[in-house]
């Protein structure tokens, strides 16, 4: 039964090649024959293993030829698999099949590889201070946003153009659409990290490309700084465990790195402080807690901040500290 | 009997006389050919030691620019090594050529007023009076006559970027004092991020909005005019505009994260990536982006590599574009010379281990520099100075500068923010790359206070 329905569909194919073109059979139309490629979506200036398969003809009697750029590389029975290297960006990789069938039948068969190439970006929607130049990083259940951009033909590209399609946790399909570059994704816990895949062509061409990457998750943090009169929040220098000062006074902002900007922009950040171990009310700016030598003596007073997000409640960090007055009246 | 006598007090007479001239001649070839091999040689076998180039107490040589350049400094006097120009934190700087002389006009973070000092002299002078407090960022266009600062005010409990664009009103004479006239054009709150273009012409800035990000240029000359150029999803980019109107759009870095780097062209529309997936990616360019410095972190260790626009012939024979500069630092702590091959950095020791750059800009961690010159050419690096065996200081070295001149490098120290300058060598022949701090005299009295705050 099964050899009888492979004898039929060779016949339709030869039957409708002999009709375009007489004396060979283009297995390209029929998919007669088949290619699969590793990797799947190739790269340029990578070894790229071809195997030819079929259902329709035995390959394991037929001769094979295997031309890459017109140039023969590779003939004799059974050769059902080459191992090519791919060129630069731009340059397509031609591969032409003739398969001499035991049946004395000819069929030609052609893969074109473009390579293609995506860069995967991604940012986290998650707050850094003003000015801060280094990135923000997901926490827990924080969104990220990922962006791709592809490259077929030239180091440049309109990403538009493209088909995307995206998928996140391995098996979460995230969209597909032609110019949808760009996706937003939930995270998990910290310390885990969340896989992206994107499948990217160009509708009427050859050209594909694949990209993978792994986002981390990182536990958000928050830093103290001294907030100074004349030149407001020292971001160049975090208070170290143990700062002294020689004023009578001294305020401490508090900075959250990598919580959920949604919530932190809606003030749903809660700050607690406590000085020696007692509770302090926040001041009107909870990031602030302003320090005043109690007497006229040396002294030092430990500080404690737990900051948290109470929409996403292991969006947590802790830091502690003392200020040492060191002047004596 | 007698004529004996006479005959040996002439031979004494003549004896000494060619002992006389001998000793003219050394003294003449020590002191007019002291660089000469055979001064050398000459001085090596001298009971009293080596012959030391006759160098300016606080000079340093070396052979740090190449003979006969543009950028070879002439130094006169005893101008110090290192000097602070301003003890106050500094919100940014520029340098300026007024009547032929290069002075480093800079921002007082405190009340954003304007200052301009002479780092040969440290003469300091406040040339406006207006006030802008705590700015935390300050750039200069147009020849130093255009001030963008940035500042912050609280809305909502929340921090909102204000970016301030004025003109300066310069003082007419020595006596009056100028101001800043602010631009008819109001930059939008929450600019992300701002580029100048090295010759000061333009700007550009970022601005998240709720797709992406925006990017606009303007025109600081006369005519403003603002355009939109650049839009994108991602919106996480440190911008640097070149000269030529394209923009160095880099992701912004993190230690274990890997970052990108594109060109990008505002006529073409075409973004062309230039460096790929390395972690902690910071990157800075030439005025033109020939030459593209990267900073990234292997292993927690920070290595410097370079990207030229032009490829050359590895050993392998395949086209490169990319070389390693054996310094440990980052992009932005380096200033590129007045010739286009010549780069100065500072360079740090022992932040092995530590997450760079995002600690850094954290301010979980100092770092301390010493100062080197690269050959961008060849990646040769020639050591120029340890301020702490020069002055006993540390130096965390941002924001760093050649002035126009290419006398001085002129950086703001991040552990107070002060401003300083290091006066750059002056070439001295064939010397190589030795490590000069051997060589460099201590400085007098008279120069470590001169060194260690001069103005005013």
């Amino acid at each position: 039964m099964y050899l009888s329905t492979k004898r039929a569909l060779l016949l339709i194919g030869i039957i409708f090649s002999l009709t375009t073109f007489p004396g060979t059979l283009f297995a390209a139309g029929f998919d007669l024959v088949k290619f699969t490629t590793t990797p799947k979506t190739p790269g340029a200036n990578e070894s790229v293993l071809v195997l030819m398969n079929s259902f329709a003809v035995n390959l394991s009697t037929a001769n094979i030829t295997w031309y890459v750029n017109k140039e023969p590389i590779k003939n004799g029975m059974a050769e059902k698999s080459i191992t090519v290297r791919t060129g630069d960006f731009g340059e397509q990789t031609i591969i032409d099949v003739i398969i001499l069938t035991a049946e004395g039948q000819t069929l030609n068969k052609q893969l074109v590889i473009a390579p293609a190439e995506v860069d995967i970006l991604w940012e986290a929607q998650t707050y850094t201070p003003p000015f801060y130049k280094g990135k923000a990083l997901p926490s827990y259940k924080s969104m990220v946003r990922v962006t791709a951009i592809p490259r077929f033909n030239t180091l440049t590209s309109n990403p538009a153009e493209y088909y995307y399609k995206w998928t996140y946790d391995r098996i979460k399909g995230a969209g597909e659409a032609i110019g949808r570059n760009s996706i937003v994704i939930p995270v998990g816990y910290a310390g885990s990290s969340v896989p992206v895949d994107v499948e990217t062509s160009l509708p009427g061409t050859e050209w594909k490309g694949a990209k993978y990457v792994a986002i981390p998750v990182s536990d958000p943090k928050v830093t103290l700084y001294e907030q100074a009169p004349l030149l407001g929040t020292l971001f160049h220098h975090a208070l170290k465990q143990s700062t002294e000062t020689t004023g009578t006074e001294f305020t401490v902002r508090a900075v959250p790195y990598f919580f959920s900007l949604d919530g932190l922009l809606n003030g749903e950040l809660s700050y607690k402080w406590n000085v020696g171990n007692q509770y302090r009310q926040s001041e009107v700016d909870a990031q602030n807690l302003t320090l005043v030598r109690s007497g006229k003596n040396l002294e030092s007073q430990t500080i404690s901040l737990d900051v948290q997000n109470p929409k996403r409640i292991l969006q947590h960090a802790r830091v502690q500290g003392v200020i040492s007055f060191t002047s004596q009246e | 009997m007698e004529q004996e006598e006479q005959r040996k007090r002439w031979w004494i007479w003549i004896v000494a006389g060619i002992v006389v001239v001998l000793l003219v001649i050394l003294v003449l070839l020590l002191t007019l050919g002291k660089d000469t091999s055979i001064a050398r040689k000459v001085g090596a076998v001298l009971p009293f030691g080596q012959v030391l180039p006759e160098t300016p107490v606080s000079d340093i040589i070396g052979d740090i620019t190449p003979t006969g350049s543009e950028e070879t400094p002439v130094i006169t006097g005893e101008e110090p090594v290192f000097r602070q120009l301003s003890k106050e934190s500094v919100a940014g700087f520029t340098t300026v050529i007024r009547d032929g002389i290069t002075y480093v006009r800079y921002v007082l973070r405190e009340n954003g007023n304007i200052h301009e000092v002479d780092p040969s002299t440290g003469t300091d002078r406040q040339i406006t009076n207006t006030t802008i407090p705590r700015v935390y960022e300050a750039f200069f266009g147009n020849n130093g006559n255009t001030i963008i600062m940035r500042y912050l005010k609280r809305v909502l409990n929340n921090d909102v970027i204000v970016t301030y664009l004025g003109n300066l009103e310069l003082p007419t004479n020595e006596e009056s004092m100028g101001s800043i006239r602010s631009s008819t054009e109001f930059l939008p709150d929450n600019i992300s991020a701002v580029s100048i273009s090295p010759d000061g012409t333009r700007l550009f800035y970022l601005l998240p909005v709720s797709d992406g990000v925006s990017g606009t240029l303007i025109s600081l000359n006369a005519t403003l005019f603002p355009k939109e150029v650049f839009r994108n999803s991602f919106s996480e980019w440190l911008p640097q505009l070149f000269d030529d109107g394209t923009i160095l759009l880099t992701t912004k870095p993190s230690a274990g994260i890997a970052g990108y780097s594109y060109l990008y062209d505002p006529i073409k529309k075409t973004l062309t990536r230039i460096v790929r997936e390395k972690n902690g990616l910071t990157t800075f360019g030439d005025s033109v982006g020939s030459r593209i410095l990267f900073g990234e972190n292997v292993a927690n260790a920070p290595f410097l590599g370079m990207y030229t626009k032009k490829s050359f012939s590895s050993h392998e024979g395949v086209e490169n574009h990319e070389a390693l500069i054996p310094l440990a630092t980052l992009p932005e702590k380096c200033a590129w010379g007045v010739l286009p091959s010549t780069l100065y950095c500072g360079s740090f020791v022992g932040s092995t281990g530590t997450k760079l750059p995002d600690e850094w800009y954290q301010g979980l961690i100092s770092l301390s520099d010493t100062f080197w010159m690269v050959n961008t050419d060849t990646t040769e690096i020639t050591f120029i100075a340890d301020p702490e065996s020069v002055i006993q200081k540390h130096f965390d070295v941002i924001m760093p500068l050649i002035d126009k001149s290419g006398r001085h490098f002129i950086f703001v120290n991040k552990e107070d923010d002060s401003l300083w300058s290091m006066r750059l060598p002056k070439p001295t022949g064939d010397l190589g790359s030795m490590n000069v701090s051997e060589t460099l005299p201590p400085l007098t009295p008279e120069e470590q206070k001169d060194a260690a705050g001069s103005i005013r």
